[in-house]
């Protein structure tokens, strides 16, 4: 039991570096929903400047 | 009326009450003294033809899973129920009532097997007397038998039933100051009475284990207290969880603060837009699209607010990629508890480039409304989360105290001292 536990807290602890690295969940959601909603192909238009 | 004994190690299968007939087991040995009639309560002397010495009726007969004629091993030992004594026991102003079970083994002689509140313990006659007088302290060392017991409780027990064979001549009402000590899983108890002190060395049982070796289903209802003698006995998961979690609680820790101390990432670019009215831009790469980069604005905005719209243009497509705003707010001041402050003078957003490449960060005061002051627009990639690390080092913890946590529980319900026993 004891080896099944201490594999279980490894693997937990291998995929909390993880998540912290790769930032999952870290996005600022107003920024994250903006990407996916594809703001793409636009010119920037906030002032016409560029 | 026939004798359950005799010289030969021959014992016959019963014999008969001299005061009403009824027939009765005779198991035990010579030493037993006294036979209680199951049906009329009748007390008869073993050493003296079973002359009739008293009668109790109507005796209330306590809580058991056990009856007189039954067998089984007790550690290692094959006994034999021969009589049971009911006895009762006011302890800090609660009645409490146990079933004492007296066992015979032709090899090993007399015994108690006890029922208390669904517990089972053995008791045995010890010559083992303790090394300081029978003065009853709470928790006070007790060393006797080898062991280190403490004190546990006393109380006056009281004789509440009687029935089949018995060690003694004893009458209903008798009473006996008994002072219990412990060291789990075994117990030492000196019985005082009228004319002499007994000491007694007591083992806690496997109850299911003991019943199967009586033959009895253990379907009787769980203890609801935790006996004096009862050993800690966690699970193998739990005492694997609070292992595991004693190695990796710190490990977690010491990643989570090196994520803390690395986690903030590389400095891309920093930069000033003093007229966001007009607007401006920060021109950066950001070579990791799988890692979190951020944009931090800081503003001297003090009881005030500022608020942004911002566009991030990736620069070789001139396409938008995202669209947010947001903004700052700090207030200040003093009142009768001091100085106090709200809100903060600078305000973080977190995203993931959709690629590597170069980005345009196109800032603009974003409501008529706002304060308008200079910004300082930072731009940091490589930001790494030390939350999950943290949330499982919290966790760690919590596994590898739960053992300790409960083992504290489980002793301050021993010992009387938890304000809720309502759960086992």
């Amino acid at each position: 039991m004891t080896r099944i536990v201490f594999v279980i807290f490894s693997l937990a602890t291998g995929a909390a570096t993880y998540a912290g690295v790769a930032g999952i969940g870290g996005e600022d959601q107003q920024i994250a929903n903006s990407i996916r909603s594809g703001s793409g192909g636009r010119v920037g238009y906030i002032g016409g400047v560029k | 009326m026939t004798d359950g004994f005799d010289s030969g190690q021959k014992s016959l299968a019963a014999i008969n009450c001299t005061s009403c007939g009824s027939p009765l087991p005779a198991l035990a040995g010579h030493r037993a003294k006294a036979m209680i009639c199951s049906y009329c309560g009748a007390v008869m002397d073993r050493h003296d033809g079973y002359q009739l010495l008293a009668r109790y009726r109507d005796m209330p007969r306590p809580d058991g899973p056990l009856t007189i004629g039954m067998s089984g091993e007790i550690m290692g030992v094959e006994q034999t129920i021969v009589g049971i004594v009911g006895v009762s026991a006011v302890i800090e102003g609660l009645r409490y009532g146990w079933t004492n079970y007296q066992l015979y083994s032709p090899t090993h002689g007399y015994s108690w097997l006890t029922w208390t509140d669904g517990h089972l313990t053995h008791s045995r006659k010890t010559r083992d007397m303790p090394e300081v007088g029978g003065h009853f302290a709470y928790k006070a060392p007790l060393n006797a038998a080898g062991r280190a017991f403490r004190m546990f409780e006393q109380y006056v027990a009281r004789i509440t039933y009687l029935e089949g064979e018995l060690t003694w001549v004893p009458a209903l009402g008798d009473e006996t100051q008994v002072i219990e000590a412990i060291d789990p899983p075994y117990g030492y108890a000196i019985a005082m009475g009228e004319n002499e002190t007994e000491f007694e060395f007591t083992s806690y049982l496997d109850r299911t284990e003991t019943l199967a070796a009586f033959d009895v289903e253990d379907t009787f209802p769980r203890p609801s207290t935790v006996h004096g003698t009862q050993p800690f006995l966690p699970g193998a998961l739990h005492v694997a969880l609070s292992k595991a979690g004693k190695w990796f609680a710190p490990l977690a820790l010491v990643l989570g603060l090196a994520f803390l101390a690395i986690g903030a990432g590389k400095k891309i670019t920093e930069t000033v837009i003093v007229n966001t009215d007009t607007g401006g831009s920060v021109v950066f790469p950001l070579n990791r699209p799988d890692r979190l980069a951020e944009v931090r604005l800081t503003a001297n905005v003090v009881n005030s607010w500022s608020w942004y719209d911002m566009e991030l243009i990736h620069e070789e497509s001139e396409e938008t990629v995202a669209e947010f705003d947001g903004g700052i707010e700090y207030y200040e001041g003093r009142d009768s508890d001091g100085a106090w402050t709200e809100g903060s003078q600078t305000v973080t957003f977190r995203f993931k480039p959709p690629a590597a490449g170069a980005y345009r960060l196109y800032i603009e005061t974003g409501d008529p409304q706002s304060a308008r002051l200079p910004v300082r627009v930072e731009i940091r990639e490589n930001i790494m989360l030390a939350r999950y690390l943290f949330g499982l080092a919290i966790f760690f913890t919590l596994c590898a105290l739960s053992l300790w946590l409960r083992r504290q529980r489980f002793e301050a319900r021993r010992w009387g001292e938890d304000e809720d026993d309502d759960d086992d």
